[in-house]
């Protein structure tokens, strides 16, 4: 999966840099102008407490699983170099960690009420999986008729979020570091916080695109989440989760 | 592609580049007592690195009855970092049956456990009437005591109980597997039941917790890991059982289920039988039955065991005597010295061992003596 998202991407980007031939016909147009934007994304980045805990000892794998992103913008001009952006994007964030942990709040689950909770030391794997259905608003900035840069805030609502994995070569102590000591070894136990976690997130937008041609340009964005993955009740997870993920792609404009 | 990797290499440094100092120590354990300053007067003396389960919260150390208790200077080997106070190796007074308290604080300084150490020279006793308990330090579960001559003695006998609470973390006292209720002959009695491990103990492919009451001690550590090795059977005992006798109650469960779950046919049946086997090795290291070897071990030298038992809601009296095994004689002189440890186990369920039983199966016992030459 992840393999035919880089063979997509790859293809897009040999497509725009064909498009390039035209260029010169766009430095005749106002930077700033009033156009539907359309992107086409792969995110890279991870769902992280910032910063990272004490608690966190090593992080020993990090994977990222298919995150592609297809947006719609529509960039309305106001000046000559500046202009707003709302839009529309849907997008999944999502990536499998390895760590070891010392003293990490844990909640082993059978998915049926029956729980340890406590402070577990050794090994975690853990995905965070989340498909959401975003509206960023944005400022442009147009350098140049070529490079534009924008920033702002997203809001994202999730339609699908999991949160899940699993412990193994370690203990866990019951309740807190005083409790009864149970050891797991290479044969992991599961844990599921899916259920524990928001509908809703919000963060800044941080990016700049290059227009190859007049129509078809690339682009980098950092998305930046400011709320934590959790709700805030769920105290199981002692230190906050927040989605930081940047997109790489190409844009297709209506102009 | 150039730029993927520019991206890639910044969350990555994002990631482990930011990992912090190691946080110090939160566990505050007595995880082992060195008893080497004592070697002359424990009961067993090779019992000089006594382990200390992560549950125990009082330390009793076995040792001959007129042993000077004056001046000990019992040793503790902690959690990394962890400080205890009265310091390990210092000079107590346990004369009188006196325990002291001994605190352990965690070296990030926010925990601390407290544990009470007392030298005791109380032999096992042989009659048990199942009239005492005390409950855990949360509250959730009894540990079933005798009480001798106005003292408590919690550590003689073991439960799978702090196995049970991670299965099942809402359950009163009485809802655990092993439990002291009233009802008995004459008092209370001990109530043993098999209960469903839930879906929890199922993954860890134990779906029943048969009720369980053993002389020794459980270490919940391996529950999980290896439930038959959490059973340490024994206490050490310097008399020769002939016979062991009670009276019974027992009910089993509707549904047989086996190892993994799965609905069998048949009834339930109970199980207790009893053990005297040498305590040390040939080479004088210490020897432990627990639930894998208890039945077959080249250390077993008495071995008695429940015979044609079976349904009944009166107190019916049982009785079987201890049969010498592996063809071997009892050395007058090793059982003078507790050379020997001896355990009875009472199972809810005849193969409780395998998990395999039927939810619900009820043993109820009382009046428990064993009989010795």
């Amino acid at each position: 999966m992840k393999k035919r998202c880089l063979i997509t991407i790859g293809f897009l980007l040999m497509t725009s840099l064909w498009g390039a031939v035209s260029a010169d016909e766009q430095e005749k147009q106002t930077p700033c102008a009033s156009y539907f934007n359309a992107k086409l994304g792969y995110s890279l980045g991870g769902t992280t407490p910032f910063p990272i805990p004490a608690e966190i000892r090593e992080i020993k794998g990090f994977k990222p699983l298919c995150n592609l992103s297809v947006q719609a913008l529509y960039r309305i001009g106001m000046s000559e170099r500046w202009a707003i952006q709302p839009g529309l994007r849907v997008e999944r964030k999502g990536m499998t960690s390895d760590a070891n942990v010392k003293n990490y709040g844990m909640t082993i689950d059978d998915g049926e009420g029956g729980t340890v909770s406590g402070r577990w030391t050794g090994d975690v794997r853990m995905t965070s999986d989340m498909l959401q259905m975003t509206l960023p608003f944005s400022a442009v900035f147009c350098c140049s008729s070529r490079w534009d840069l924008h920033a702002g805030l997203y809001m994202g609502f999730l339609l699908r979020h999991k949160f899940y994995g699993e412990v193994s070569n370690g203990y866990l102590r019951e309740g807190d570091p005083t409790g009864a000591k149970i050891e797991i070894d290479d044969q992991p136990q599961t844990f599921d916080f899916s259920e524990e976690m928001r509908n809703l997130q919000w963060g800044a937008t941080l990016g700049g695109e290059y227009h190859i041609c007049p129509k078809i340009g690339i682009f980098a964005d950092l998305n930046w989440g400011f709320n934590d993955i959790f709700v805030k009740d769920f105290t199981t997870i002692t230190f906050g989760l927040y989605p930081v993920y940047a997109t790489l792609g190409v844009s297709y404009s209506l102009k | 592609m150039t730029k993927r990797i520019a991206t890639i290499l910044p969350v990555a440094c994002l990631l482990t580049a930011c990992i912090q100092e190691e946080p110090l120590n939160a566990e505050a354990d007595i995880l082992s007592c060195n008893l080497s300053s004592d070697k002359d007067i424990l009961m067993v003396p090779a019992d000089t690195a006594m382990p200390v389960t992560s549950t125990t919260e009082n330390i009793d150390i076995p040792v001959r009855a007129g042993a000077d208790l004056h001046a000990r200077t019992p040793r503790f080997i902690i959690t990394e970092g962890a400080t205890i106070s009265p310091a390990s190796g210092s000079r107590q007074d346990f004369s009188g049956g006196k325990a002291v308290r001994y605190v352990v604080t965690s070296q990030d300084g926010k925990w601390n456990r407290k544990y009470h150490v007392s030298y005791v020279s109380f032999e096992l006793t042989t009659q048990y009437a199942f009239e005492d308990y005390e409950l855990n330090s949360t509250g959730k579960y009894q540990m079933i005591s005798e009480v001798v001559d106005g003292r408590t003695m919690l550590n003689w006998w073991g439960t799978g109980n702090p196995g049970y609470c991670l299965a099942n973390s809402l359950a009163t006292p009485t809802e655990y597997p092993t439990a002291i209720v009233p009802g008995g002959r004459s008092g209370n009695c001990l109530q043993l039941v098999t209960r469903s491990a839930g879906v929890f103990g199922k993954m860890a492919g134990m779906p029943i917790a048969p009720g369980n009451l053993f002389l020794g001690t459980f270490d919940v550590a391996s529950a999980l890991r290896a439930p038959l090795q959490a059973t340490h059977f024994g206490i050490p005992f310097r008399q020769t059982p002939k016979t062991v006798k009670g009276y019974y109650k027992f009910k089993s469960g509707e549904q047989m289920t086996d190892g993994e779950g799965n609905e069998i046919s048949g009834k339930d049946n109970f199980n207790i039988y009893a053990m005297l086997y040498e305590n040390t090795d040939e080479n004088g290291n210490q020897v432990v039955l627990d639930g894998t070897n208890s039945n077959d071990s080249p250390h077993l030298v008495l071995y008695g065991k429940i015979e044609g038992q079976g349904e009944t809601d009166e107190w019916t009296p049982f009785s079987f005597d201890m049969k010498a095994v592996n063809g071997k004689e009892l050395d007058p002189e090793k059982l003078a010295r507790f050379g020997y440890n001896f355990s009875i186990v009472f199972s809810s369920s005849l193969k409780g061992d395998i998990f395999t039983g039927a939810v619900g199966s009820t043993l109820m016992i009382d009046d428990v003596e064993v009989e010795c030459r």
